[in-house]
């Protein structure tokens, strides 16, 4: 069954999906069913995350400025969108900018690796004395979970795993990201193998119902958070073929890239289908402060076949039409090669690629200088992306508020807006 | 830095006669055969000369993205140039001008890394990223010959001593040595420890090569990479007994910030110099006997150095050098509040002996 | 004592210490409190002695109880036997220890552990230290090998290199300003707060000047030394770039003054170059901390640990957030708050007796169910549900399914080294996370679910309760003797019918199963 593709729920799993707050969409049970062309169009936003974490370069990848001073050695190459140049490094990607969509013209503020993750990726909303979530939980919190018990949140990366709650913020530990170290399932996922799927079943079940037994007459969230990931738990441990190495075709394997970002993306795609909300996808290794361009010819190169990849399998699957594939990193990469021939920090002038659900296909917005030194014309914290994407997900970012123990507090960034020449 | 004790003015062995700065970063620098002209292959691709007088000549403007490596021949007053959109250029230089003989716009397809000419100064030999060797006549630019280098990605290359064979090294630590006639592998040299997967980074590569005059060794400079990103690595010089095929030593430095030995020449049968560069502000300009297991001297004020020139008869030296303060985070603006572009000092030291 | 300024409900706090004069307890003053806040709603009934033992054997001895000691509750017919358990309880070394345990999570934050730390705290809450001595030793930091309490960990640990990060002295300035005043000052290190008004970077400028000099000796001994102090912090602003300064200062106190000691005269000990020592100044800052932070002066102090006793006690502070101590965050019961601050003064910051008088409230007893629609937490009408650390966890699991020595009292068991890690994964939050809120994980349903050592526990073997159960001939009876173990009440028959079922379906495992579903029930896994 390949178009799986879990956004779907049935109509008696609703009503215990109101601990998310969660108003799902009715389809069949992941099935491939005559109400699928139709499902299709209803089916729930998702959105694939990818991280690269220490800085892509700007000028070695989306905003090319060959044969100026700090061009560096590479040229650019037209894409399948005429006028569009990215950098040769990519050559693969460039014949999916017809899906694509460029922001060129982002400009942040902290040029450190502790400060920029963290606000990139919570968005810097304005100073409110708490701390804000990653935009996973963000959107684990804002949509809830896609599929009924699959995690709304999975963080594949290398290394180490396991249950990552800094990324809440103030939503609180059950909005953290579930990592899988290295590619492999949660410690404990496999069921025991001295308990018998029966037994299994029947301790489960009856453990649901003493559960049931004890919300009456109480505050029903604990207990219902408390079902949820039992369900969540059980929804995985029959999942456990998407960790299996052994399910990925040879053709796969060789499409994505054996490194751990073309295997880590893959997964990513099958944790999509399988109905998690909210992907990201990690890759380490990208802060080249020296050796910046034999750095980069061997780091782009590879997200290059890998990222492709996964454009070719969203597009096939038709899975853009409702995932939003985002490309980032804390920041960009100086103009200035440095004598080591490395790239520093830059949040002043890069960009951001995008692709999916909500957004104009094939197109640039904003533009930097010639020699890529700063912004021409409207610049962009990274506030207007959190609002850019909030809008391709279908959020009214500008009116939603979270409330944090009775302090509304906006979603986003209040005096930013989404960067709309992007939005379909 | 190396074990041996340091000398950070250049006292006894080298004498700064003159700096000239360029307005752009050099990767490549050589001298023409009468060592009247230093050649320079600059990041704005552009060549540039200096003569004897220090003084520059109009730049040569032919080449697009960088002008990324650049050989003199030893029998006349030409030179070849390689760029990284994979042009290739053969100019001669009489009477003080300089007269375009070819150009190949299209050598490679991608980064050209290293060009070589023959000793005998027919031939002109490149690899690059689309990983090719490629062997031009230097009379009219027609290929001679050409082969894949499919293992991994070549980073430099160099003709052996009689011109038969040419050995070209690789990302992954490896020196080939091809026949020249056939393109058919000879020998294989084991240079890993150049080499680092970090992440999903491929780190290192052997980054040059250089033959003794009278051609008995084989020197190979790069560093052993410890990370990717910042790219932290010991300076390693290897050298072989080209005859043999057997390694005699690994000169190590010991600080991971020196970084790369970009370039390295031997001044004689028993002596080399090299330069090398790591992390902004480090690197240095050193000298080896090849008898001996650590530099007999090292210059450590020219940080960040990427190559070295050696004047006609080893008398004198030409070493491109970077600026200092070349690095920091965000956008460093200069006096003028410009956001300053780097550019290479070239120090011209004068050998003592 | 000096008058308290910072409250504007002055004339409140007077009355009732009136009324306390008239020897009214002040449990019995909470209740009136509470319930007149509560006017017109409906509250749960008082709980039932099961309800409160079992409840009450979490928060202060840190387990559920056992089957003996739900007996000889029951036994016990005397009209007071409940405020008898709970100062008996307290008094006990268990007690001491279950503080101890608490205090270090809601102190230390899973930052790091020390075992003479923990018998610092235990000794201290054992013998019923004050509050404001404890505080007073705790920020002073160890300074010398003769000192010999684990005290100084809270401030050694956090002048710690964090990873690769240089040592984070505004993480403890800032934990100091949540945990010992109840105020984050997080956003006030660049500019005044934003949202908060009453929170100045001035104070957290003062705040930080007491550490800015301090460095680490030895994480081991966890020695703490300061360099010479002689002028005062220069900031700005990230807003308005004009230059201040202060020297160390308490919030809302005054700023201490730095001595200014002739050239040559600053050291008690001067700092010798040859064997690079660096000299012990005669002037301390985190000396003039540790007196002036814990002082009577001081209201913050004293406010923010009956809010966080409160919170131990109840489940929720009056001020709440816990770090949120400002006008535009009034306490649920501001009065009350006033009330017991004072009187956690007068009675010299005597921890055990405030938790005493929280414990014996009809608020804490009451049931935490009702029939009607339930109110809002914050009025405190009903036992609020308390998420049970790791360490209350294990010690339950393993009381509930007969794990301990039982030749002695179940309290002299400890609780095995490699289990508790194991636990501490599956259940702690990450460090630098406060476990104040109940959060049930992934990770936590899967290690209840699967892990070897969770599964052991239902073994039929010795005395284990799956092994009882087995020998019980008369199913019935098993299973009350099941739920009395574990949830420490009887079935309903609704439960016992369908425990009925379970037993036959799951056959050979059938009690393992049980006891199962009942140790993985939210009913076992919170407080309430």
């Amino acid at each position: 069954m390949n178009n799986n593709h879990k956004c779907f729920t049935t109509d008696h799993q609703l009503s215990r999906r109101k601990w998310f707050k969660h108003l799902g969409v009715v389809g069949a049970a992941g099935m491939v069913s005559p109400a699928f062309a139709e499902a299709i169009k209803k089916k729930d936003k998702q959105v694939m995350f990818i991280w690269l974490d220490g800085g892509i370069s700007q000028l070695e990848s989306w905003d090319p400025k060959p044969n100026t001073t700090f061009g560096g050695p590479f040229r650019a190459i037209p894409t399948n969108v005429t006028g569009i140049h990215v950098s040769e490094l990519l050559p693969k990607t460039a014949m999916h900018m017809d899906k694509m969509a460029i922001v060129r013209s982002l400009s942040t503020k902290d040029n450190s690796h502790s400060a920029g993750v963290d606000r990139i990726q919570r968005g810097d909303p304005k100073n409110r004395g708490v701390t804000y979530p990653y935009i996973g939980s963000a959107i684990s919190k804002l949509m809830g979970p896609c599929e009924e018990g699959m995690p709304p949140y999975v963080w594949i990366k290398p290394l180490s795993g396991g249950f990552i709650s800094k990324d809440a913020g103030f939503l609180g530990p059950k909005y953290g990201a579930i990592a899988f170290g290295d590619g492999k399932p949660p410690d404990n996922l496999p069921r025991a193998n001295t308990v018998s799927k029966e037994l299994d079943d029947i301790r489960k079940e009856f453990r649901a119902k003493l559960d049931l037994q004890y919300r009456k007459g109480r505050m029903p969230e604990n207990s219902e958070a408390a079902t949820a990931v039992f369900d969540m738990a059980d929804k995985l441990q029959q999942r456990l073929d998407l960790f299996d190495p052994a399910n990925v075709s040879a053709k796969d394997a060789e499409r994505y890239g054996s490194w751990d970002l073309g295997r880590h993306l893959y997964l990513g795609r099958r944790m999509l289908e399988a109905g998690v909300r909210f992907v990201k996808v990690t890759s380490y290794g990208w802060d080249t402060h020296g050796d910046n361009f034999n750095g980069h010819l061997s780091l782009v190169s590879k997200f290059d076949k890998s990222f492709a990849a996964l454009m070719d399998d969203l597009h096939d699957r038709k899975m853009l039409d409702n995932v939003l594939v985002i490309v980032l990193s804390e920041f960009g990469r100086t103009p200035r090669i440095n004598g080591h021939h490395g790239r520093d920090h830059w949040p002043e002038a890069w960009s951001c690629a995008m692709a999916g659900c909500g957004l104009k296909k094939g197109l640039v917005s904003g533009k930097t200088n010639a020699l890529g030194t700063e912004v021409e014309g409207k610049s962009h914290d990274i506030g207007s992306m959190f609002h850019t994407w909030f809008s391709a997900l279908g959020l009214d970012s500008a009116s939603l508020e979270y409330d944090n123990q009775g302090q509304p507090l906006p979603v986003a960034h209040e005096e930013e807006k989404a960067v709309t020449e992007v939005l379909a | 830095m190396f074990l041996q004790k340091k000398t950070d003015q250049p006292a006894g062995k080298t004498k700064l006669t003159k700096t000239v700065n360029l307005p752009s970063q050099a990767n490549a620098a050589r001298f023409s055969q009468d060592g009247r002209f230093l050649v320079l292959g600059c990041m704005d691709g552009q060549i540039r000369l200096i003569n004897d007088s220090y003084e520059e000549l109009p730049p040569i403007a032919l080449h697009q993205g960088w002008v990324q490596s650049i050989d003199c021949s030893s029998k006349d007053e030409s030179f070849a140039s390689g760029d990284s959109w994979g042009a290739l250029a053969y100019h001669k230089i009489q009477r003080g001008n300089i007269q375009k003989v070819w150009h190949n716009p299209k050598a490679h397809s991608g980064w050209i890394k290293k060009i070589a000419l023959s000793n005998d100064s027919s031939t002109v030999a490149s690899c690059a990223t689309d990983q090719m060797i490629r062997l031009f006549s230097t009379k009219d630019g027609s290929k001679i010959r050409e082969w894949s280098h499919a293992s991994s990605q070549p980073m430099a290359l160099c003709f052996s001593p009689d011109d038969k064979t040419l050995v070209v090294s690789d990302l992954n630590g490896k020196l080939d040595e091809f026949v020249v006639h056939s393109g058919e592998k000879k020998r294989s040299f084991d240079a890993s420890i150049f080499y680092k997967l970090d992440r999903i980074q491929d780190v290192g590569g052997v980054r040059s090569i250089a033959f003794s005059p009278d051609g008995n060794l084989m020197a190979c400079g790069g560093c052993k990479p410890s990370t990717g990103g910042f790219v932290q690595g010991m300076t390693i010089i290897k050298i072989f007994d080209w005859n043999s095929g057997k390694e005699l030593k690994t000169v190590q430095g010991s600080s991971d910030n020196d970084g790369f030995v970009h370039d390295l020449r031997f001044l004689n049968n028993k002596e080399l110099v090299a330069v090398s560069s790591g992390q902004p502000g480090n690197g240095k300009l050193f000298f080896l006997n090849v008898e001996e297991n650590q530099p007999y001297h090292t210059v450590s004020n020219y940080p960040n150095c990427h190559a070295v020139a050696v004047g006609k008869d080893a008398k004198k030296l030409a070493i491109v050098a970077t600026n200092s303060n070349s690095s920091g985070n965000g956008k460093v603006l200069d006096k003028e509040k410009k956001y300053p572009a780097n550019f290479s000092p070239v120090h011209f030291l004068e050998l003592l002996s | 004592m000096r008058f308290n300024y910072f409250y504007s409900s002055v004339c409140v706090v007077f009355f009732f210490s009136a009324s306390l004069n008239a020897k009214e307890a002040l449990h019995e003053l909470i209740d009136r409190q509470v319930e007149q806040k509560a006017k017109g709603m409906a509250v749960a009934a008082i709980a039932d002695d099961m309800e409160f033992l079992r409840r009450a054997s979490l928060d202060f001895l840190g387990r559920i109880p056992t089957l003996q000691e739900q007996k000889d509750f029951l036994a016990d017919k005397s009209t007071d036997k409940r405020k008898a358990w709970i100062d008996k309880a307290l008094a006990s070394k268990r007690g001491a220890k279950r503080l101890a345990d608490f205090f270090h999570v809601h102190f230390m934050e899973r930052l790091g552990d020390n075992p003479q730390w923990r018998e610092y705290l235990e000794n201290s809450f054992f013998e019923n230290k004050p509050w404001n001595v404890m505080a007073s030793e705790i920020l002073r930091g160890k300074r010398s090998e003769e000192q010999k309490s684990g005290a100084g960990f809270f401030i050694s640990k956090r002048l710690e290199n964090y990873g690769q990060n240089p040592v984070d002295y505004s993480g403890l300035a800032r934990d100091v300003g949540r945990l010992f005043l109840g105020k984050d000052l997080r956003c006030a290190e660049c500019h005044d707060h934003l949202f908060v008004e009453e929170y100045k970077q001035q104070d957290f400028k003062g705040l930080f000047a007491f550490f800015e000099n301090t460095y680490l000796k030895d994480a081991k001994t966890m020695l703490v030394a300061e360099k010479l102090t002689s002028k005062k912090l220069e900031y700005a602003s990230v807003f308005k770039k004009e230059k201040k300064e202060t020297g160390p200062r308490v919030p809302g106190l005054v700023e201490v003054s730095i001595p200014d000691f002739p050239k040559g005269q600053e050291y008690l000990v001067p700092p010798d170059p040859k064997k690079k020592l660096q000299g012990v100044p005669k002037f301390s800052p985190l000396e003039e901390l540790s007196k002036t932070l814990p002082d009577s002066a001081n209201a913050s102090f004293s406010r923010n640990m009956v809010n966080r006793i409160w919170f131990f006690v109840m489940g929720r502070g009056l001020v709440h957030p816990l770090d949120l101590h400002h006008a535009g965050n009034p306490a649920s019961h501001p009065e009350l708050l006033d009330l017991l601050t004072r009187e956690f003064q007068t009675h010299k910051y005597d921890v055990r007796w405030l938790i005493s008088e929280l414990a014996k409230s009809k608020t804490y007893q009451r049931a935490s169910r009702m029939d009607q629609k339930l109110p809002a937490r914050e009025f405190f009408v009903y036992g609020l549900e308390k998420r049970l650390s790791a360490e209350q966890l294990l010690a339950s699991i393993l009381v509930a399914t007969g794990r301990w020595n039982k030749d002695k009292p179940v309290d002299e068991t400890p609780l095995p080294e490699a289990l508790m890690q194991k636990y501490m994964k599956a259940f702690a939050n990450a460090g630098r996370e406060p476990e104040d809120e109940i959060a049930f994980s992934l990770q936590a349903a899967l290690f209840l679910l699967n892990d070897s050592t969770v599964l052991k526990l239902l073994e039929a073997d010795e005395n284990s309760l799956v092994a009882q159960l087995e020998k019980t001939m008369d199913e019935r009876k098993a299973i009350e003797l099941a739920w009395l173990s574990t949830l420490i009440r009887k079935p309903s028959e609704d439960e016992v019918q369908s425990a009925l079922e379970v037993l036959k379906k799951a056959k050979d495992s059938k009690y393992k199963v049980l006891v199962w579903g009942l140790l993985a029930s939210s009913e076992f896994n919170l407080n309430h």
